[in-house]
């Protein structure tokens, strides 16, 4: 009887092990496949993948010709979407029997535009060049296109010094003179005039002189499409390079990622000033809330009396760190930014006033924002730190005539540095990734002007600012699951995913570190 | 003599207790003033809440003498304050009246004279109305035997009063030329038109941009009339009776009331409309359109217990004002209730514009400012089913934004329910699969499949939600409708395919699955499960087209669910599972062996042994897990529709408090009603985080009680 129930008992705990383990299995996998496909996405966005020119012919129609960047399944339907080619704007489903020919020719380049536009095509020529190229080679193609491109570059600079610097100081001396009052003024005015007339003519000139430089494409079976080299901002040939190419590629395409500004579309060109934003604002808000935290610790569990009151408030503060983070961002809102800041202006600003300085959402108020948001986190870490060093030693330093301050800061404080450090980068951590409270006080999807830049002051805390999160956020509203401009998307989603996990591991790391230096 | 040594070693002990005093100074009132600063944003969020709670209030700030003027009219051109009145002259015999506009400035005490018009002396050839934030000057006058009612759009600027003219058209009522009393209205395009003649009240209705179309209507004399032109109505009173007249069905209904009616006023949308009754009371009614057909019905009754004199109406921030004899009432206009009334000086007139009122009387205009505006809402504008205007019956309706006119709708019910919804569905996903995992780790894993799980699970709480909410929004939302037959098959499949495992290893292996200790048994199961998902996800992919109707029942709204399910599941599962976790793996070694001791298996141990004891920290972690999903914001921001609906109805769109505090506080006016709701739903989430957090607390310290008594 007995014998027969062991293995029945047997089977049920086997069965509720494999359940529990397939459960957390479950999680794992989950896990595992947000971080792959964030991953692939994100790095793929920069692989320069292959184009193939795809001959195929729909019903008593005339063959075509259309480029597709990236894989290609063999014997699978083919959507063709949203190309920013405006004729090819439309939405074709190729069957495998529709098409006829395909290939990967060295030839066919991709062209970013600065408008974050991209396009496939065929480079047949160029204008403007010394000798019309007739040539297929993607190397002498390229060569010339880097001539020419250097001389449009040369072109467009002095444009930019004529347009932003010589013809705006004429504008600005007559419009002071709008009125002459004197003979003299009035021929002064008059000499303006004529240098203003000859300023425009030579930007006219270089205007006309930059159009005279395009590049010729082929994006089909139409006609050739030329297109200003001065609006193009990358023109490359995947086919054409090899294994080593496209790491190269890669890696410049990674770099550029990281360095250049947004373009106005946010689904092209860099990230830097949102990169910038959420560091800088991190950074500050880590400054701000370190001392703050560590004192409030200290204070909580060296100096305040131990009673029933000083208990209350610690489990308060216990609390306050698993309050919605969007009750922060109300609170920055609404005392910060709307009461402080507009206060801050009465008293400073006031030459400025009605447009608020600090009196709207900006830079400084989301850093102090999240600086009250992550303050319960660091006060509970460094309490946990300054509870784990035993009562002994500081009973023993002040055997050794230590006083309260000196034991504090040569004893307590060193041995309770991991569990500081730690809450200090778990704040860190929580800090960049936050989005909620920071919509509400500063973050905004575009603001390409940096918190810091030359003008005085240097720093400009009052500034909105871009925010990674900010940007992925944005994007999940206006990105579709079929848009190649996803990619961009993953890439910033990555980005962010790195930076957080960075800082945790770094949480990790000091954790172990200094508890190994400061081992009891 | 000292010591130079001795003196030296003073001066340091001196400066040692002098800093040691000093840091512990700085210590206690920084640690003091952190604390502080925390408490200041309770205290914050409680003070932007408490406005709500008060009573709106008008105090006098400005008083202006008017010159000696018979006041008809009072109101804004381009946001200035104008007051129209009559001036006659006596010159011999003759009564000569003009018609004079003055502005009513904040800097001068005299009112100034701005237009004149040359007037009639019984009954004025102008007549002014705001419409929608601008000012009209109505004209009705008989021209070459010709009854011409025009419109024009007035505004001010430096120069002065700026006239448009809009329309014109000849009403040629004709044989009765001998116009008393009149009136106009018009909503965009519509214009109606009332006019007394001896046989009665004359009505009219045109639109503006055509010359044809002039629908005419005539009542008799005891009747009078007021305008709705919006829904083409008439509503004609005849002492206790109020008839409805619709122009396009040319039908008319009819209703009594208590009391003869005295005057009475359209509120802005012109859906419905303010009575005052000759025995003092005043009532509000409402009218919904019922295929084609208006309804009107009295919603409330306000017992102001006085005739009201005047009433003004600012709609978007609920407020009503009724001015009576000797007092003013301010009413909800949501609810129709009446919250406060407050002594008031003799007046006639009054005119509202945000916080500002007015009050005309014969010789002065006097501005008040309305303190504490956002006191007009009260506990049932808030929380209980209100009949708003339009509406077929009472609802919970939260509308913040909200055309000109329109009464904006403040209940907190359906983001309370779609908060508490949100949050049901992501514990009915995160609590299975965190607690099991948290068994397993911690009772059946050995110890270094132990130290790899929970780090692994754990990164998971450390993701930013945004980024969970971008992979829901734009790869699981759409992927959704291919793998939804998948889903559903795992969920069924994978109890089923491991128990076909345990009993190929019963089969097998004498010893039942947790006993292995070096980790292979769970890289197994891992692999299994990874095997058994693409399995049945790649196949169940292949088949969805041919059953995608047993899924039609899922429409988008249902489908978003499943998503918003997932994704706050799986964002809230890591931190029950590591709270969980814990609890489960400090139950005191000694009761489990003592039970294997016994004779107990492991699932022997667990049932009656580990869960029992853990059970507080596990109902506390869940607690927790519920209270960061309710504070979730990022994943049901971009995950649902945000339609705020107070349905239980879980395939229905859903928005949660906090997302409405993302999406509304940035377009919320300072001080306005709706910025001191958004406070109160905010204070609403912290304390009910802050409550579901000591309920946590409490099981916690109730499980650290059990295991110390051990």
């Amino acid at each position: 009887m007995i014998f027969n129930r062991i293995p029945f008992r047997q089977r049920r705990q086997s069965l509720v092990v494999a359940f529990t383990a397939a459960t957390t299995a479950a999680i794992l996998l989950i896990i595992l496949t947000f971080f792959s496909y964030i991953f692939i996405n994100g790095i793929g966005f920069f692989w320069p993948s292959n184009i193939n020119q795809i001959n195929y012919q729909l019903q008593d129609q005339a063959i075509q010709t259309v480029y597709v960047q990236g894989k290609i399944k063999q014997n699978s339907p083919l959507n063709i979407t949203g190309h920013s080619e405006p004729a090819q704007n439309k939405n074709i489903v190729l069957q495998p029997r529709h098409i006829i020919e395909r290939g990967q020719p060295d030839e066919l380049a991709e062209v970013l535009l600065y408008s974050g536009r991209k396009r496939l095509a065929r480079v047949v020529g160029f204008e403007g060049a010394k000798d019309q190229q007739l040539t297929k080679d993607p190397k002498e193609l390229l060569a010339t296109y880097t001539a020419l491109k250097y001389t449009t570059e040369q072109l467009s600079r002095r444009l930019e010094q004529v347009l932003l610097q010589e013809l705006a100081e004429v504008q600005k001396a007559l419009a002071t003179l709008a009125l002459p009052t004197t003979a003299k003024d009035a021929v002064q005015k008059l000499a303006l005039m004529r240098q203003y007339r000859q300023l425009n003519a030579a930007v006219g000139e270089t205007r006309r002189e930059l159009a005279g430089y395009q590049i010729l494409l082929d994006p089909g079976d139409r006609q050739t499409v030329s297109v200003p080299i001065n609006d193009v901002a990358q023109l490359s040939f995947p086919n054409s390079l090899g294994w080593s190419g496209k790491v190269w590629h890669w890696m410049k395409n990674v770099g550029r990622f990281i360095a250049d500004d947004p373009q106005r579309t946010n689904s092209r060109g860099g990230v830097f000033p949102a990169l910038f934003g959420t560091v800088l604002m991190v950074l500050i808000m880590t400054i701000l809330v370190t001392p703050l935290g560590v004192v409030a610790a200290i204070y909580l569990h060296e100096y305040a009396p131990v009673n029933r009151f000083t208990s209350i408030v610690r489990s308060s503060v216990n609390n306050l760190a698993s309050v919605p983070s969007i009750v922060y961002g109300v609170f920055g809102l609404g005392l910060l930014v709307y009461h402080l800041g507009t206060s801050v202006d009465e008293l400073f600003f006031s030459d400025r006033l009605p447009t608020p300085t600090f009196g709207a959402p900006g830079l400084f108020w989301a850093a102090l924002t999240m600086a009250i948001l992550t303050l319960p986190v660091v006060i509970v870490a460094a309490e946990e730190g300054l509870r784990q060093v035993p009562d002994s030693l500081r009973k023993a330093s002040f055997a050794l005539g230590a006083t309260r301050a000196e034991t504090i800061w040569h004893t307590t404080l060193p041995i309770a540095s991991p569990g500081i450090m730690t809450g200090v980068i778990l704040a860190i951590a929580r800090g960049a990734g936050e989005v909620a409270p920071i919509i509400l006080v500063g973050a905004v999807k575009f603001a390409p002007a940096l918190p810091i830049d030359g003008d005085f002051p240097f720093v400009h805390f009052e500034r909105q600012f871009m925010h990674l999160g900010v940007l992925v956020y944005d994007g999940a509203f206006h990105g579709s699951h079929l848009d190649q401009n996803n990619g961009f998307m993953f890439a910033v989603c990555l980005l962010l995913l790195m930076l957080v996990l960075v800082l945790n591991m770094l949480a990790v790391v000091t954790r172990t570190k200094l508890r190994r230096r400061y081992a009891l | 003599m000292a010591n130079p040594q001795q003196h030296n070693l003073q001066r340091i002990q001196v400066s040692r207790i002098f800093r040691d005093r000093a840091l512990a100074l700085v210590i206690r009132a920084s640690g003091i003033g952190v604390l502080l600063l925390l408490t200041v944003l309770v205290w914050q969020l409680f003070t932007h809440s408490l406005p709500l709670a008060q009573t709106p209030k008008a105090e006098k700030t400005l008083e202006w003498q008017l010159p000696e003027t018979e006041p008809l009219w009072l109101g804004d051109i381009t946001q200035s304050p104008v007051v129209a009145g009559r001036v006659v002259d006596n010159n011999g015999k003759q009564r000569e009246c003009r018609l004079a506009l003055y502005t009513l400035s904040t800097h001068e005490i005299q009112a100034r004279k701005i237009k004149e018009y040359s007037d009639n002396c019984s009954n004025s050839h102008y007549q002014f109305r705001n419409f929608n934030g601008q000012s009209y000057l109505a004209t009705m006058k008989m021209e070459q035997d010709a009854l011409t009612f025009a419109v024009k759009k007035i505004t001010l600027d430096e120069r002065g009063l700026v006239e448009t003219s809009i329309f014109a058209i000849d009403l040629n009522s004709a044989n009765d030329t001998t116009i008393g009393d009149w009136h106009w209205q018009m909503w965009q395009n519509r214009v109606q038109i009332a006019m007394q003649t001896k046989a009665g009240w004359q009505l009219f209705q045109l639109d503006r941009d055509r010359s044809e179309g002039l629908k005419k209507h005539s009542l008799n004399s005891d009747q009078r009339p007021l305008l709705l032109p919006r829904w083409q109505q008439l509503v004609i009173f005849n002492q206790q009776e109020i008839g409805f007249f619709s122009w396009p069905n040319q039908s008319i209904t009819y209703q009594t009331t208590h009391a003869p009616v005295m005057k009475a006023w359209t509120l802005p949308a012109q859906t419905s409309f303010l009575l005052s009754l000759q025995n003092g009371q005043t009532s509000l009614w409402s009218g919904y359109n019922q295929n084609g057909y208006i309804n009107f019905n009295r919603v409330a009754n306000i017992d102001a217990q006085s005739p009201v004199l005047d009433a003004r109406f600012h709609t978007n921030n609920n407020m009503g004002v009724l001015l009576h004899a000797q007092k003013l009432s301010f009413i909800n206009l949501a609810t129709a209730e009446l919250v406060v009334q407050q002594t008031f000086n003799p007046a006639i007139r009054l005119l509202l514009n945000d916080n500002r009122l007015i009050s005309l009387s014969s010789k002065q205009a006097q501005a008040w400012k309305i303190g504490n505006p956002a006191g007009i809402s009260t506990w049932n504008s808030l929380w209980n089913r209100v009949w708003y205007d339009g509406y077929h019956g009472p609802d919970y309706i939260w509308q913040s934004a909200v055309g000109e006119g329109q009464v904006a709708k403040f209940s907190l019910m359906p983001l309370v329910i779609g908060s508490l919804k949100a949050a049901l569905l992501a514990i009915l996903v995160a609590v299975p699969l965190a607690v099991s995992a948290a068994v397993y780790s911690a009772f059946f894993a050995p110890p270094k499949v132990r130290t790899w799980i929970k780090p692994g699970i754990e990164t998971l709480e450390s993701i930013p939600s945004v980024l969970i909410g971008f992979i829901a929004v734009l790869w699981l939302a759409p992927v959704l409708d291919n793998y939804l037959l998948g889903l559903f098959l795992f969920i069924l499949l994978l109890p089923l395919s491991l128990l076909l495992l345990t009993l190929l290893v019963s089969r097998s292996s004498r010893k039942p699955l947790g006993s292995d200790r070096s980790g292979f048994e769970f890289l197994a199961i891992f692999i299994f499960t990874g095997i058994i998902a693409i399995l049945i996800f790649t196949l169940a992919a292949r088949f969805q087209p041919s059953v995608i109707s047993l899924f039609g029942w899922l429409n988008d709204d249902a489908k978003s669910t499943l998503v918003v399910a997932i994704a706050l599941g799986i964002a809230i599962a890591p931190s029950i599972f590591a709270l969980a976790e814990e609890a489960l793996y400090a139950v005191p070694k000694e009761l489990k062996q003592a039970s294997f001791a016994l004779g107990a298996t492991r699932l022997q141990t667990l049932n009656n042994i580990v869960l029992k004891m853990a059970m507080p920290g596990i109902l506390s972690a869940v607690t927790l897990g519920f209270g960061r999903a309710v504070g979730e914001t990022m994943i049901i921001l971009m995950v649902t529709g945000n339609t705020p609906i107070a349905n239980w109805n879980f395939f229905a769109d859903l928005r949660s408090l906090s997302a409405n505090l993302a999406i509304e506080l940035p377009k919320a006016h300072v001080g306005d009603l709706h910025y001191h709701v958004l406070f109160l739903s905010a204070l609403l989430l912290f304390v009910f985080t802050f409550f579901i957090n000591a309920v946590a607390e409490f099981l916690r310290s109730r499980m650290r009680k059990r295991y110390s008594d051990i």
